[in-house]
């Protein structure tokens, strides 16, 4: 019997590819989203309230997974934003393999901003790096207050987390006081932003933020 | 359920060292997997067990060694776990710090059996 020592990634190959990834966003100077959060939380509702906003002073398009369907790229073409959909076939996230194929598909010396919708899903896309600048991680009023506590991993790698469906919160038993006690156990440095995208409310903030970070360093027109 | 991908890419590394240390085949696979990984040890038996078949690490354990999440004080610098404390120093009560252990996830080492050459094996 001979023991040989490894000490190897298993994660190697995804984070190798996603270093490649970080190298052509900042070769076009390009920032880069990835949002992350359950099916049906409003990942796509809220890009339908960002983007018209953000398109206004800086270029983007967005990248959509998906197990199925090109729905979700089909919305977003609908504002003039670009979108390339992925279809992963049943895969439960996208990893920097699938991001890097479709970004032969978008014009990246234009573009300021990339938003990579991830696959619905609060587990899997946490560990793949896809190259971002930063994770968003969506959680909805709907979904319960608990997730920050279930499902640790995101909300502790996530850089700003959205709270969506703020106006369901008299119709629901979510508690807001647990919600940030759990993520201040998991992660105290989380920007939370409260929102409704059904009633366009309190999306500035989140607005705020993103242009920031876009701005910096960004090419703006 | 990306245990089944994470167990292919173990596969992967694992059946490549096997063939470049002329392991004839792999009996023991060692992992270590931090407690801010979310990585599910049953989950990921099972996809290796399915994935392996028909290769070197056939039949291999998979044993995963799980290192807890430690947070260090960003104040006094006192190392504390995090599932305990969260980010709130038990010592000088601090909020804030850095998760020091927790986020890794690589093949330790792997153990196998050596390959036996024969009088007439060229490879």
């Amino acid at each position: 019997m001979i023991r040989v020592k490894l000490g190897k990634n298993v994660l190697e190959a995804n984070d190798d590819m996603a270093g490649k990834l970080k190298e052509q966003y900042k070769k076009h100077n390009i920032k880069v989203i990835n949002l992350i959060g359950s099916p049906g939380s409003g990942k796509t509702s809220i890009l339908e309230r960002t983007l018209p906003e953000i398109s206004k002073k800086f270029n983007v398009a967005v990248i959509e997974g998906d197990i199925l369907t090109s729905r979700d790229a089909d919305r977003i073409k609908r504002l003039n934003v670009p979108a390339v959909q992925i279809q992963t076939g049943g895969s439960c996230h996208l990893d920097a393999g699938m991001v890097g194929r479709a970004l032969g598909k978008v014009e990246l010396s234009r573009l300021d901003l990339i938003i990579i919708e991830n696959v619905g899903n609060l587990v899997c896309p946490a560990c793949f790096d896809l190259g971002e600048d930063a994770k968003v991680v969506v959680a909805s009023v709907a979904e319960g207050s608990d997730k920050p506590a279930k499902y640790p991993v995101i909300f502790n790698r996530a850089k700003v987390c959205i709270l969506n469906k703020m106006d369901l919160l008299p119709y629901s038993n979510f508690s807001l006081d647990e919600f940030y006690k759990d993520i201040k156990h998991v992660n105290p440095g989380l920007r939370v932003f409260e929102v409704s995208s059904l009633k366009e409310q309190g999306l500035g903030g989140w607005l705020e933020w993103l242009e920031g970070l876009v701005a910096d360093g960004g090419k703006e027109n | 359920m990306h245990e089944l991908n994470l167990a292919m890419e173990i596969l992967e590394i694992v059946c490549k060292t096997a063939r470049q240390h002329n392991l004839k085949r792999v009996t023991d696979i060692w992992v270590v997997s931090g407690e801010m990984t979310g990585v599910a040890s049953e989950a990921l038996e099972f996809g290796f067990e399915i994935a392996s078949k028909n290769t070197l690490a056939a039949g291999a354990r998979l044993n995963l060694r799980r290192l807890a999440a430690i947070i260090r004080c960003d104040a006094c610098g006192c190392r504390y776990p995090w599932k305990a404390h969260g980010f709130k120093c038990p010592e000088c009560f601090h909020s804030g710090g850095e998760m020091v252990q927790g986020k890794e996830f690589y093949i330790d080492y792997i153990e196998g059996d050596e390959r036996e050459y024969q009088q007439n094996d060229s490879s």
